[in-house]
């Protein structure tokens, strides 16, 4: 079932992403690992940033939560800042996961974390205080994460 | 910087020589930097230092070798002004590594002969002391300070164990990093002390102390390259913070109890980490899989709006099996199962799939169901109020719905600081007495406690054949969780009653009946929670009732925010 969902809700994004999206599937690969190109919005901190994010989908999705990582780095209470590019996004806990969420849903929530993050939710506490109490400060460094990170297409890992 | 001290340089590497010494802590052997960096090439041990004229860790560590107790030196060795505070202001941008400046704190010693310094080091134009960590640093020694009367010295027995107790320990550590580097000495002698006289025997142990700041130490370092100037430094904060805990006999982990918010927090994290799984809803059971509305659609259910089975996305066609949810959802029979089967919640909703008759729907929300006939049908529920045996007393008010309006987080913030309130004022004399006996290895009876505790419930297990007070209890919590669909429930309540409920998970509909038969009985609950927790309460002290205490606060508590 879940290879058959998986293309089924490939093909709507692909050809109706969520605003700022690009999908598309790695070269020889499975349904199950997408590659995803976000550009947030002009209005965002982010901007004009293209963030690569890789979204693998378990083998028994939707049962389980997709997994997201960001494969570049941004400056974010809720994205560690690291190579690993974790996300603390709540529908994806297992908790909150159900599977009547789509991957267009999570997307959309990617795009929000980065217009608006959750400071109180922080994967980066040290971030998050700056978020918090000196957002000049942050946005200065969010901003030069971008120019330094986030400008060129992103490159995907081979997987 | 002057200052120089010969007396020790000629015995040791020239560490005025234009190069830095570092000298190992471990194995005390020292090298230049540049030749073998800044890990111990001997022991490999990264509790090193750089050496600098005024703070020359080798003549220091020579000095105090533990045979004799030192503490009157040490006080000598760092008298206040012995180090100018304001050095490092003329040093900013000084490129000069052998001469770097430095930030003393200091305090003399305690009557616990506790004494600690940090000096920081760092590349030019780094922002090298923090402010922030004085404060902390000196609320952690007044804390110390204001144990220690309270602690039962034995004057005599300690001067005459001088020799076993004697010898100070010292802690030092080191950390560099690309701005710099920061050491951290801390002298904790015995003194009169915190630890000395109360547990003789254990003494040999390595000084508590030492394994508490080993763990701080890791945040003292300098602050990184990209941290802005002046600002606190969280990491250390938080660590001693934790280390204030430990010695605070309210906030404190005995064994496997735990009796504050942290310590609590803190093996939830454990559990949730070992257990990724274990916070989300529990399989559902066979009765409730059973019990699912199951029929074959046909024509007249695909003219609504949902056509579609959200879980396989596959549109919904005459024929297909369908299956009902309590809460009107419908899905292919086959892929609901698969979901149900790990999970007890609607797909869409999360509304728990187990009491079906608990959750028809939003107008359930502000009607609490009639008591009288719930108690005609099971007399076996009632009985707990009647007999008032173990914990079900206090059985709190379930949250009629929360319901999908809830704003999410604030109300989920809001029980989480209701529990907390709520369990400060009950437990916090219950805890002082239960702690301090069992902290400071005062005699306690808090096994008898407990074993008394189970043997009751267990007896009224087999009486009633009912699952125990905990069991449904977290019936509770999950239902909440389930029904909150747009605001998950902490998981530090869900993922608890999960990790206990789960091998009890047998008769459902029983103590969902409880629950609801509990909503309208004991709307006193507030009161009983807060105020005058019932004997069997008092008495049984284990980390399981005190979550249920907590948990029965935060129940009520909330129910009447809301109202």
């Amino acid at each position: 079932m879940s290879t058959k969902r998986i293309s089924k809700e490939f093909a709507e994004v692909s050809q109706q992403p969520p605003e700022g999206f690009i999908v598309t599937l790695p070269p020889n690969d499975s349904v199950h690992t997408w590659h995803i190109t976000l550009q947030p919005p002009p209005s965002t901190t982010f901007y004009p940033g293209r963030f690569g994010i890789v979204l693998s989908l378990p083998t028994d999705y939707p049962f389980k939560p997709p997994v997201v990582k960001f494969i570049t780095r941004v400056y974010h209470p809720n994205i560690t800042n690291d190579s690993l590019g974790n996300v603390c996004l709540a529908i994806l806990k297992p908790e909150n996961w159900k599977p009547s969420t789509k991957i267009a849903s999570v997307l959309e929530a990617l795009r929000n974390l980065l217009i608006e993050p959750q400071p109180d939710d922080p994967l980066e506490e040290r971030i998050a205080d700056e978020y918090r109490n000196d957002r000049a400060s942050w946005e200065a460094k969010a901003k030069a994460a971008v120019t330094k990170y986030a400008l060129e297409d992103p490159i995907f890992p081979a997987s | 910087m002057d200052g120089s001290s010969p007396d020790h340089a000629h015995r040791h590497l020239d560490a005025n020589a234009g190069r830095e010494v570092v000298y190992c802590h471990a194995c005390a052997s020292e090298w230049y930097r540049d030749e073998r960096g800044l890990l111990c090439p001997r022991c490999g041990s990264d509790i090193t230092e750089i050496v600098s004229l005024e703070n020359d860790p080798r003549a220091f560590d020579d000095d105090s070798e533990p045979e004799s107790p030192r503490l009157p030196q040490l006080r000598h060795r760092f008298p206040h002004g012995d180090h100018d505070h304001d050095d490092h202001d003329h040093n900013h941008g000084n490129d000069h590594d052998s001469d770097p400046d430095e930030a003393d704190i200091e305090e003399h010693l305690g009557p616990n002969g506790f004494h600690w310094r940090r000096s920081v080091r760092d590349r030019p134009g780094m922002q090298h002391h923090d402010p922030a960590v004085d404060p902390v640093i000196e609320r952690f020694l007044g804390l110390i300070q204001d144990i220690a009367p309270q602690r039962r010295t034995n004057l005599f027995e300690q001067r005459s164990e001088e020799g076993r107790y004697g010898a100070p320990h010292i802690h030092r550590a080191t950390f560099t990093n690309g701005s710099g580097s920061a050491s951290v000495t801390i002298f904790s002698g015995s003194g009169p002390g915190l630890f000395g006289p109360t547990s003789p025997g254990q003494d040999r142990h390595p000084d508590p102390f030492q394994a508490f700041f080993s763990n701080v130490l890791r945040d003292v370092s300098p602050p990184t390259g990209g941290r802005e100037a002046g600002g606190p430094t969280p990491g250390f904060a938080r660590g001693l913070q934790e280390i204030l805990n430990l010695f605070n006999p309210a906030h404190a982990i005995a064994g496997d109890a735990v009796y504050s918010q942290e310590a609590l927090d803190q093996i939830i994290t454990n559990l949730m980490e070992a257990h990724p799984q274990s916070n989300a809803a529990p399989p559902a059971s066979t009765e409730a899989l059973d019990s699912l509305d199951r029929r074959p659609v046909d024509a007249s259910m695909l003219e609504g709006e949902k056509t579609e089975c959200t879980i396989c996305i596959d549109d919904m066609k005459v024929d297909d099996v369908a299956a009902f949810l309590p809460c009107k959802h419908w899905f292919h029979e086959e892929c609901v199962t698969l979901w149900l089967k790990q999970h007890n919640t609607c797909p869409v909703c999360r509304a728990s799939i187990e009491k079906p008759d608990e959750r028809s729907g939003p107008s359930m929300r502000t009607s609490p169901p009639p008591i009288s006939s719930q108690s005609s049908d099971f007399g076996s529920s009632r009985s707990d109020d009647l007999y008032g045996i173990g914990m079900s007393r206090t059985e709190p008010v379930p949250i009629p719905g929360a319901g999908p309006s809830r704003p999410p987080n604030q109300g989920q913030s809001r029980i989480n600081e209701a529990m907390r309130d709520l369990s400060a004022q009950q437990q916090e004399r219950q805890d002082r007495e239960h702690m301090r006996q069992r902290i400071w290895g005062m005699p306690g009876d808090r096994g008898e406690r407990q074993q008394e505790h189970d043997t009751r419930e267990r007896e009224r297990d087999r009486i009633w054949g009912v699952p125990s007070a905990m069991s449904y209890d977290t019936w509770r919590t999950q239902r909440r969780n389930s029904r909150n669909s747009l605001s998950p429930t902490s998981p530090r309540l869900s993922s608890f009653a999960d990790y206990r409920v789960r091998p009890r998970q047998t008769s459902p509909p029983q103590s969902g009946r409880r629950d609801r038969e509990n909503a309208g009985s004991s709307s006193g609950a507030n009161a009983n929670a807060s105020a005058s927790p019932n004997p069997g309460q008092q008495t049984s002290s284990g980390p399981f009732s005190w979550l249920r205490d907590r948990f029965t606060g935060g129940g009520s508590r909330d129910d009447s925010n809301r109202e």
